[in-house]
């Protein structure tokens, strides 16, 4: 069906992107003219502007992690960001807390992290004990990074609080992670039928219940039959291409699928990676994985010393495969530190809420909730079972049209929330509708 | 979409008819390949800059059609490779271009997303085949890859677009 429709769907879609005649006059009035190269952002011409009027010393004081924030963000964020600029120092670094926005439900904050007398603050910066109080989860993600002050400047998202509107909130940052390496897709160069036939295979049995963590189709299987058999730790010691902060512990084939287990023996945090099998084809497979840890006694208990990587692979076929590593990450630095600020979060424009009533199986969708930050879906059902995809647009009275392609779940005692962010904030006002996987819902 | 003959080339291109011709189709593909209509616009400038350039080395070996979108791919790609290119979001830079009056609006607007979302190899053959509609044979000239290798990476995007918009775009 796709042929004839992805054309008509661009040109439709796109009918407003057309050449324009300033564009075609440059184009046709070649060769006598040189072509005119389009100005970066605004900032750098500002920046420039501002280097001519100014001394460099007096430059840097006057531009602020405020004001980077401000050339960064899109005009229609910056209208309903409320400006905090608190800061707080431990350790030779500065946090600073620039501005926030928040819901009913949601804080979005923008703080910067600076080194001011080592190198621990680099792009690569991962916050890792980090909470803002009365919420519930938390996400970040760095924005810009300027290496020569060594300054990250990183949006916060916090999910789960209630009526946050005039609540003071304290913002605390404990640890963070920085001096990222990552190694992307590579062959492990495993002869995976001659490893596989020349071990003997022993296997320890592993409880669901005390199991740290995992993902993947089989993970949810497992934790329902709640006793698995995994591979008997360090049996091998198979070394990854360039990899010195994790190896092969043992592989083979238990109950019918391939086991691949990792040992992470480096000394950082969150280290993590996962493994691909692919064919000549091109064809992946995708594991499952199991994180656990040993006893003295070789028996399986909660931790993360060990990933139990499941393919559901014939052994017929293992032959066929290669094995690939993929996103092998290590964080070089560790920093700790106690950076906090306090402030009061103001009110946006206010929620709209309506009554809705939706069924997608096993979620039912009773309330519905629009507000600058996204779209709130409220109802009853277990979020930790569902496969569900839910697509939420929003549509203004103007006719254009707010994609929300990032979410947050959050799910108790039978009731869940499910918000959807958008990437700009949203004029509550004027919402016509809300489309949740194509069901229309009217506000206006 | 009709193609321009090639035979009896003047020394210097018709210009006019070549914008005419390409300028719109090459102009959005551009905006779905770079996420930026600013450097869509640039890179179209560019794209007809090498063209009316290089127009008397073009030996005719291919229709002209894929002659200039092989330039204008190829712009494209070198464009992607400066850094500052990083972090850009495709549903801000979507809903930054006006609505049209079409009734499918939220359609076309997910299956948009979706295609400026895969990666450049995957969106490059969607774009050449479906929106340029150009055969597996021109795309593998344009992009210097076999044929074979063209044919998977469209199998594959397929299955990557039909997999995020089942239920929503696909019938089945």
């Amino acid at each position: 069906m796709m042929n004839r429709t992805i054309k008509k769907a661009i040109d439709t879609r796109l009918a407003d992107i057309k050449i324009s005649s300033e564009l075609e006059n440059k184009i046709i009035d070649y060769p006598n003219k040189t072509r005119s190269t389009r100005k970066r952002p605004s900032v750098v011409v500002v920046a420039v502007a501002i280097l001519v009027m100014l001394s460099v010393s007096v430059m840097a004081a006057a531009i602020t992690n405020f004001d980077k924030l401000l050339s960064i963000i899109s005009p229609q964020v910056e209208q309903n960001l409320q400006p905090i600029k608190l800061s707080s120092e431990d350790n030779g670094i500065k946090m600073e807390v620039l501005a926030a926005m928040s819901d009913s439900n949601t804080t979005i904050a923008y703080i910067s992290i600076q080194d001011l007398t080592a190198d621990r603050v680099d792009e690569s910066i991962n916050l890792y004990n980090y909470s803002i109080s009365t919420m519930e989860s938390f996400t970040s993600e760095v924005i810009s990074y300027d290496a020569a002050s060594k300054t990250a400047i990183i949006k916060l998202l916090a999910n789960g609080g209630k009526k946050l509107e005039g609540k003071i909130v304290t913002l605390r940052v404990d640890s963070f992670l920085s001096n990222k390496q990552s190694y992307k897709l590579f062959d492990t160069g495993i002869d995976l039928k001659k490893v596989i036939s020349s071990t003997t295979i022993s296997t320890i049995p592993l409880d669901m219940k005390i199991v740290s963590g995992g993902s993947g189709d089989l993970f949810e299987e497992f934790r329902k039959r709640g006793n698995i058999n995994v591979l008997k730790t360090d049996q091998t010691n198979i070394a990854l291409p360039n990899i010195n902060f994790a190896h092969i512990s043992n592989i083979g084939i238990v109950d019918g699928k391939l086991h691949v287990q990792t040992k992470w023996a480096g000394k950082g945090i969150d280290d993590h990676g996962t493994f691909i099998l692919a064919n000549d084809s091109g064809d992946k497979t995708y594991p499952s994985s199991i994180y656990f840890s040993i006893d003295k006694n070789g028996k399986a208990i909660y931790g993360r010393d060990y990933i139990e990587f499941i393919f559901e692979i014939k052994e017929t076929e293992i032959s066929k495969y290669k094995l690939f590593a993929d996103h092998f990450t290590t964080y070089g630095h560790y920093t700790e530190g106690k950076w906090q600020n306090t402030f009061k979060l103001e009110a946006m424009e206010k929620d709209k809420e309506v009554d809705i009533d939706m069924d997608f199986g096993e979620l039912k969708v009773n309330k519905l909730s629009v507000s600058p930050i996204g779209v709130t879906l409220i109802g009853t059902g277990n979020m930790s079972d569902t496969t569900l995809d839910i697509s939420v647009l929003v549509k203004m009275l103007n006719g254009s049209v707010y994609t929300l392609n990032s979410s947050v779940r959050n799910n108790e005692n039978g009731k869940f929330t499910w918000k959807f962010m958008s990437l700009e904030p949203i004029k509550v006002m004027n919402v016509k509708e809300v489309s949740i996987n194509g069901k229309v819902v009217e506000l206006k | 979409m009709n193609h321009v003959s090639v035979p009896n080339r003047k020394k210097t291109p018709d210009m006019n008819k070549l914008v005419k011709v390409y300028g719109d189709s090459l102009l959005r593909m551009c905006f779905l390949y770079l996420k930026d209509l600013h450097m869509a616009e640039d890179a179209v400038q560019d794209t007809f800059l090498k063209v009316y350039k290089s127009y008397m080395n073009f030996k005719g070996d291919c229709e002209e059609k894929t002659w200039i979108t092989r330039i204008s791919i190829n712009v494209c790609k070198n464009y992607l490779r400066s850094s500052w290119w990083k972090r850009i979001d495709e549903a801000a830079v979507l809903e930054n271009i006006t609505v049209g009056n079409s009734t499918d609006t939220l359609q076309d607007e997910a299956l948009l997303l979706e295609i400026m979302k895969l990666s450049p190899k995957y969106k490059e053959v969607i774009l050449l085949f479906y929106y340029q509609s150009m055969k597996i044979r021109e795309i593998a000239m344009i992009l210097n890859i076999p044929e074979n290798t063209v044919s998977v990476r469209l199998l594959r995007a397929r299955e990557i677009l039909k997999k995020k918009l089942k239920g929503w775009y696909y019938d089945e």
